[in-house]
């Protein structure tokens, strides 16, 4: 940089306070470019370079053909500029220059030559100028691109249609001499500039190629040797207006987020007091024009960058899009709108002052304007056949004068009109890229309500996607989550973030085993009980009246056929159950596990009983361009009538007809309960004539039992069951395998079941046995007076 | 001659001493605080008269997992302890009930 400046210095020496200053105008230009400069293929010279010098030429800025002391800033791409070469002289004894032939590189891309006789100084003669069209210098490696008589000497041109290069010469061999080097400029000519485009590199714009500069005396031309252009002298590539630094309030591209330019509009101060356009555009070629920054003056580019779709096109003041100020800006503001469903959109532009709106309605990649009109106000327009899911790309534009400002987009989909909503705004149906380019992360996670009596960490689910009718395929890459202690599962990683496609998050299988225990422990005799208590009640009739149950939930558990209704049908299966029958389908876990989102669970009316499937999937819901989810879902099991091992509902009491007893609540009811009613269990095994005798006889100490459940376990490798009876003055139940008897009784009618009651095994022994201690358990599972209060068993 | 009869009197008078085996026969399984036990382990217990008992296995806890009565006999009785079922137990206390209701014996079984 200090060998840069100190070129600048020596090479303005000599020079006119006007030309210095256009000069020093060129030179801060070529600052600017001083990063593309160290990263191109020229570099400025050295002091070391630079020390030998004998003479200089220089392009030279001498503004518009009507002001010359126009800024370069002023510029804009349709103007015409002037510039002219400037001779100087280093060496005190090669002064009174009489012959320059400058060769000026123009690229035509951005600049065109205005005319082919350009203005010699009227203090030179001997003048000429010729063309070399389509050509561009070559420049050797071997010898410095700023040397331009080393070039004259080694340097030659090549074709090139993009470029010409401008021959201008001087000469006059009179002793006298011109003293070239004494004037401002001594040839000057003028380029319209086409175009500016930050990929140019600034070499390419306007450059001294080569030269060749000389005292012409009497005896003999002397030439100025080294003869160095100043390095930086290129003013093609400073753009019209340096593009504002583009501001990223939202970090990524996504949802909800838009691309907008801001500009400073109608500055009538920066074109003399002259308007350009009309301060609110009647039309779309109004607004055009207002925000051709690149040839209005009084137009800005202020600001660009990245925000939120809500900041955009919502309003107040507070939270808008950046602005050089509160009046005379515009906004031109672009994203990607993306249906959530297919269909006609009805859009809803309305500004304070003018807008226009233009979406690309056939996603053909050309933006169209929908003719929506201009404003100020509000007005409508029906976008068709949209397609959910696509991102079709749209463009507001708007300005604000001064005075009142505001500006809202709002739409209405096919299912908001069928509604009759009114116009809304979501920025989740805004992106400021492709939806289908947006890379994003989704944040699912789903919080199951399971009961604490089940195991959370058995269950494990994964992430399907309909791929055709009642068929279910994998997402890629899917692994099973494993439930957390707390019921919750974070599938995040586990969704394909297609939203066109339907997706289910679904409960990995448990063993036969597993499931079948899941089942005996959700469902005991206290549901088959309270089942036949509820029918016994009012709910005789069908219509889920009884006031036994408490909850809705208890109907869409207790109707275990799944025929939507709760009756005795439903109460037989259930104590086929209890025998071991197989009325109850325990073929998976969807036939058994209950999914409903944890708001409608606690809702769940008596009367929509049939609104509640068993299933092991739960469909995911996703909605496009949503990327963070939390659902809460609560697992029942199909039989679990005292909802024992379902969570009991919150807020609902919705039970048709019901009246509001005093009834306990099922939850925490579980054997050992604290402060609970006790009965015991006298248990004993005996060997009489070859075969044990297991026997369990009950006290209930005056309490009325309405329901019991046991298990035997006996040692299958010595005992094989030969028969029971039972003494219980109740209707009994047993479910007898191959190494334990589910047994019990429950009343299904007025009373309690007996006192005393027995309960008696033979087994027969496949081996000589001379004691059977050891060889029957029983373990309790529950017991239940006649009001369904959760009894504790003691066995004695 | 004489040495040959004087080796023959000894014999028989060794030969005539009581038959050390009986005294380890009459161990109770009782007599001991804790017994390591297998399944399908047999035991003696030395019961003081004809009756009929009840052998009870009883949790650390004190609650009750199991009883089995029978007819046992003044003296010595066999009987079999199954722990395979005690799946969940490593120890359990093996008690001896008479017919009053009475504990006779306890001891702790440690389920090998």
């Amino acid at each position: 940089m200090k060998k840069l400046l100190y070129f600048i210095v020596i090479t303005a020496m000599g020079m006119s306070k006007s030309v210095r200053q256009a000069l020093v105008q060129t030179y801060f230009i070529g600052l600017m470019l001083i990063p593309t400069l160290l990263l191109g293929q020229f570099s400025g010279p050295s002091d070391t370079d630079t020390s030998d010098r004998e003479g200089g030429a220089s392009l030279v800025w001498l503004g518009t053909p009507s002001n010359a002391s126009e800024s370069v800033s002023n510029i804009r791409v349709g103007d015409t500029i002037v510039l002219g070469i400037k001779i100087s002289s280093y060496n005190a004894s090669k002064t009174s220059i009489d012959y320059a032939h400058i060769d000026v590189q123009i690229d035509k891309r951005l600049y065109t030559y205005q005319n082919q006789n350009p203005t010699f100084n009227s203090e030179v003669s001997g003048n000429s100028q010729f063309v070399g069209a389509n050509s561009k210098m070559q420049f050797s490696n071997n010898h410095d691109h700023y040397d331009i008589w080393d070039q004259w000497q080694n340097g030659s041109y090549v074709s090139d249609s993009n470029y010409e290069i401008h021959h201008f010469q001087t000469s006059d061999t009179s002793a006298d001499g011109n003293e070239v080097e004494t004037l401002d400029w001594y040839v000057k000519f003028k380029l319209k500039v086409n175009a500016f485009d930050e990929a140019y590199d600034y070499t390419d714009g306007v450059l001294i190629t080569m030269g060749r500069v000389s005292v012409v005396p009497s005896t003999g031309e002397v030439l100025l040797d080294p003869l160095y252009a100043y390095p930086y002298q290129d003013f093609s590539n400073e753009p019209v207006q340096a593009a504002p630094t583009f501001t990223n309030t939202v970090a990524n591209d996504g949802q909800n987020a838009i691309k907008y330019k801001s500009f400073k509009i109608n500055d009538y101060a920066s074109n003399g007091d002259a308007s350009e356009y009309d301060a609110h555009p009647t039309n779309s070629a109004g607004f055009d024009a207002m925000f051709d920054y690149g040839n209005k003056k009084t137009t800005t580019w202020t600001h660009q960058g990245r925000d939120t779709a809500t900041k955009a096109l919502t309003w107040p003041w507070s939270n808008i899009l950046p602005r050089h100020a509160n009046d005379n800006f515009g906004w031109i503001i672009e994203g990607y709108f993306v249906p959530p469903s297919s269909g006609t959109y009805k859009f809803q532009l309305n500004s304070d002052d003018r807008s226009d709106f233009w979406f690309d309605a056939n996603d053909d990649g050309t933006i169209t304007n929908t003719g929506i009109g201009m404003g100020n106000g509000s007005r409508e327009v029906d976008i068709t056949n949209l397609t959910a899911g696509v991102s079709y790309k749209f463009r507001v534009r708007y300005e604000q004068g001064a005075g009142g400002a505001n500006l809202y987009l709002k739409w209405k989909s096919p299912e908001d009109v069928a509604a009759g909503a009114a116009y809304a705004f979501n920025g989740n149906s805004i992106y400021s890229i492709d939806a289908d380019d947006v890379t994003v992360t989704m944040d699912y996670t789903i919080n199951y309500n399971i009961d604490p009596d089940i195991t959370a960490t058995d269950f494990s689910v994964k992430t399907y996607y309909e791929s055709g009718t009642n068929q279910y395929t994998a997402n890629t890459g899917q692994s099973a989550v494993t439930l957390a202690s707390n019921g919750s599962a974070d599938i995040s990683d586990q969704i394909d973030i297609d939203f066109s496609k339907i997706q289910h998050v679904v409960f990995d299988e448990p063993s036969s085993t597993d499931l079948a225990t899941t089942a005996a422990a959700a469902v005991t005799v206290a549901d088959v009980y309270l089942a036949f208590q509820e029918l016994t009640d009012k709910g005789i009739n069908n219509n889920e009246t009884g006031n036994k149950f408490t909850h809705g939930i208890q109907y869409v558990n207790a109707d275990i056929d799944k025929d939507g209704d709760f009756d005795f049908d439903d109460t037989f299966v259930m104590l086929d159950w209890l025998n071991g029958g197989t009325e109850f389908s325990l073929t998976n876990l969807s036939s058994v596990m209950r999914l409903i989102e944890t708001s409608a669970y606690n809702s769940v009316a008596s009367t929509a009983i049939g609104n509640y499937t068993t299933t092991s999937k739960y469909p995911l819901g996703l909605t496009s361009g949503t990327f963070t989810y939390t659902k809460n879902i609560t697992v029942s099991w199909l039989g679990d009538v005292n909802l024992s091992h379902s969570p009991t509902p919150t807020n609902n009491l919705s039970v048709t007809g019901m009246t509001v007893s005093n009834s306990p609540s099922m939850s925490g009811k579980r054997m050992g309960i604290v402060n609970a009613k006790e009965i015991e269990l006298y248990i004993e095994n005996e060997i009489k004539d070859g075969k044990v005798h297991a026997k369990v006889r009950t006290t209930n100490a005056g309490i009325p039992i309405g329901a019991l459940q046991l298990k035997l376990v006996y040692d299958k490798g010595v005992l094989k069951y030969n028969q029971h009876t039972f003494n219980t003055g109740a209707t009994d139940f047993s479910n007898v395998t191959e190494d334990h008897i589910s047994f019990g009784s429950l009343k299904t009618e007025e009373g309690a079941i007996n006192n005393q009651s027995i309960y008696e095994f033979v087994f027969d022994t496949l081996k000589p046995i001379d004691s059977s201690l050891g060889l029957i358990l029983f373990e309790t599972i529950e017991a239940v007076t006649t009001d369904n209060e959760q009894v504790n068993i003691l066995i004695q | 001659m004489k040495k040959i009869t004087t080796l023959l009197f000894l014999l028989l008078i060794l030969g005539c001493q009581k038959d050390y085996i009986d005294d380890i026969a009459d161990i109770n399984f009782f007599d001991q605080t804790e017994q390591v036990v297998y399944n399908n382990q047999s035991i003696d217990i030395i019961l003081p008269k004809d009756d009929t008992y009840s052998l009870l296995l009883v949790g650390i806890e004190g609650n009750l997992i199991a009883r089995e009565r029978f007819n046992g006999v003044k003296g010595s009785n066999k009987r079999t302890v199954y722990v395979s079922l005690l799946t969940e137990i490593t120890e359990v206390y093996l008690m001896l009930y008479n017919s009053s209701g009475n504990k006779l014996e306890e001891v702790l079984l440690k389920i090998n």
